[in-house]
């Protein structure tokens, strides 16, 4: 059990895109922001230790939702169903090359944006639902980035 | 994946909760407390690109500056000149509040006739002792005083004009103050204003506004506007003339005007010759009394002296 270890790492990643989500761009310009969100945790739950990923979720949904102003639990479940699909097929996306789980991260992407739009439509937010789709185009190319920063120390060092 | 699937479960709890009930209204204000310190890091950036704009802009900000302090002098040149306006203003407004009483009692008359004798300059009206028309009531049109009711009869009236030489009316110059009378000169056209001070403050086209003083004319009412002013070295008084605001023998309809403020017609009052309001003024005013009227004097007596006690 060394997920205590991790977690500032975890937390400090979380917070730095819950920022970059919060941030205040123009229109046209949100439209283009990568879902820095799901980013950083899909990529954390390949690489890293993957105990906390669920309740930090969990809580950074929370966040988004009172911020944005939308009925508590809609970007937690958007959240949490693509990370459980993640964690259910995790080993086999570790097997399977960068590009390969880079296009499973597209459909998890998809997925979010998807959950997004149902969920906006269904709870009756007037919102841009493109606005959903749109950063998946950005997040994509990001995503292999993450991962590869997010690779962990070999475990030599770890134990050292 | 179990928790993963409660946590899913306990998402879409949460989401219908608070679809439904207000009940986690005290969570959604907690999570924003927690929040705030990111919402402030997320704000920060939007501040220093205004910061960034403000340095940009420190030029045109000099340019607006200096823009700024010209327009300060001017006006505090201007604010220098609000303190006379304030004096003027304030007795205007009690002018015109007093005008404001005063409007609320009033009756329009019709002209029935008008007299171009230059010694007779009268208006006879419609309104008599029935309206409770009396004698010494002020007569104004839309432009100002036209005169005062001599005679009252029980359904016309008959009133004299401000620019009949035995009407006198006591004035006051709008931009001074300055208390004095102006008695008509028979031409049909102008007043004069006889009895001022060799050193009066007063110039051409200053307005003259009627002054209660005397107690017949209501306080307010455009009179006449000054015209020409005569002096002769050595003369103890400057002459003034002045041409009336009202438009005299061109008005159907006047208006007659019941003064709160008056005295009450007694019959001392009525049996004199309305030229003695202006005399009575005169001494108010401490200048000396205008020539007696010779004319028109034994109709205002017969006829006024019942009106009098009419209202």
């Amino acid at each position: 059990m060394i997920w205590w270890r991790e977690l500032p790492l975890l937390v400090a990643l979380t917070l730095i895109a819950l920022v970059l989500k919060l941030l205040p761009v123009p229109l046209p310009v949100d439209a283009l922001r990568p879902h820095w969100l799901l980013l950083v945790l899909t990529a954390w739950t390949l690489r890293r230790e993957t105990y906390l990923v669920l309740p930090m979720a969990m809580a950074s949904g929370l966040v988004l939702d009172a911020t944005r102003g939308v009925t508590l639990g809609l970007h937690c479940v958007a959240l949490l169903v693509p990370l459980a699909l993640m964690l259910h097929w995790r080993s086999l996306l570790r097997a399977i090359p960068l590009w390969q789980s880079t296009l499973v991260a597209a459909a998890l992407f998809a997925v979010y944006a998807g959950l997004l739009s149902l969920l906006d439509t269904m709870t009756g937010e007037h919102s841009q639902l493109s606005a959903h789709w749109w950063p998946i185009l950005f997040s994509v190319p990001l995503w292999p980035i993450f991962v590869l920063l997010l690779r962990p120390r070999p475990v030599a060092q770890q134990t050292a | 994946m179990r928790r993963a699937l409660a946590l899913i479960v306990l998402s879409i709890a949460v989401l219908v909760v608070d679809l439904r009930t207000d009940a986690l209204d005290p969570l959604r204000s907690s999570i924003m407390r927690a929040a705030y310190p990111l919402l402030w890091v997320a704000e920060q950036p939007a501040h220093t690109h205004r910061f960034f704009e403000f340095l940009a802009l420190r030029a045109d900000e000099l340019d607006a500056y200096e823009q700024l302090q010209r327009t300060h002098l001017r006006l505090l040149g201007r604010v220098q000149r609000i303190e006379a306006l304030e004096a003027e203003n304030r007795r205007l407004r009690a002018l015109l509040s007093s005008t404001d009483v005063l409007e609320a009692r009033a009756l329009v008359a019709e002209v029935l006739a008008a007299s171009q004798d230059p010694y007779q300059q009268r208006l006879t009206l419609n309104r008599g002792s029935l309206h409770g028309v009396y004698r010494g009531q002020a007569v104004i049109d839309a432009r100002g005083v036209l005169g005062q009711i001599v005679q009252v009869h029980r359904q016309t009236a008959s009133a004299l004009l401000i620019t009949d030489p035995d009407h006198g009316i006591p004035v006051e110059v709008n931009r001074t103050g300055l208390q004095t009378i102006a008695v008509g000169r028979g031409d049909g056209q102008a007043l004069s204003l006889p009895y001022l001070p060799g050193n009066a403050d007063i110039q051409v086209d200053d307005l003259l506004v009627s002054s209660s003083l005397g107690g017949r004319f209501p306080s307010g009412y455009p009179v006449a506007r000054v015209l020409e002013l005569r002096y002769e070295p050595g003369d103890s008084f400057m002459e003034a003339i002045a041409l009336p605001e009202a438009r005299v023998n061109q008005s159907r309809q006047v208006l007659l005007l019941w003064n709160d403020d008056a005295r009450p017609a007694s019959n001392d009052d009525a049996t004199t010759n309305p030229s003695t309001k202006p005399v009575n003024s005169t001494e108010d005013a401490g200048a000396p009394a205008p020539p007696p009227a010779e004319n028109a004097s034994g109709d205002a007596t017969e006829d006024g002296a019942p009106a009098g006690d009419s209202p």
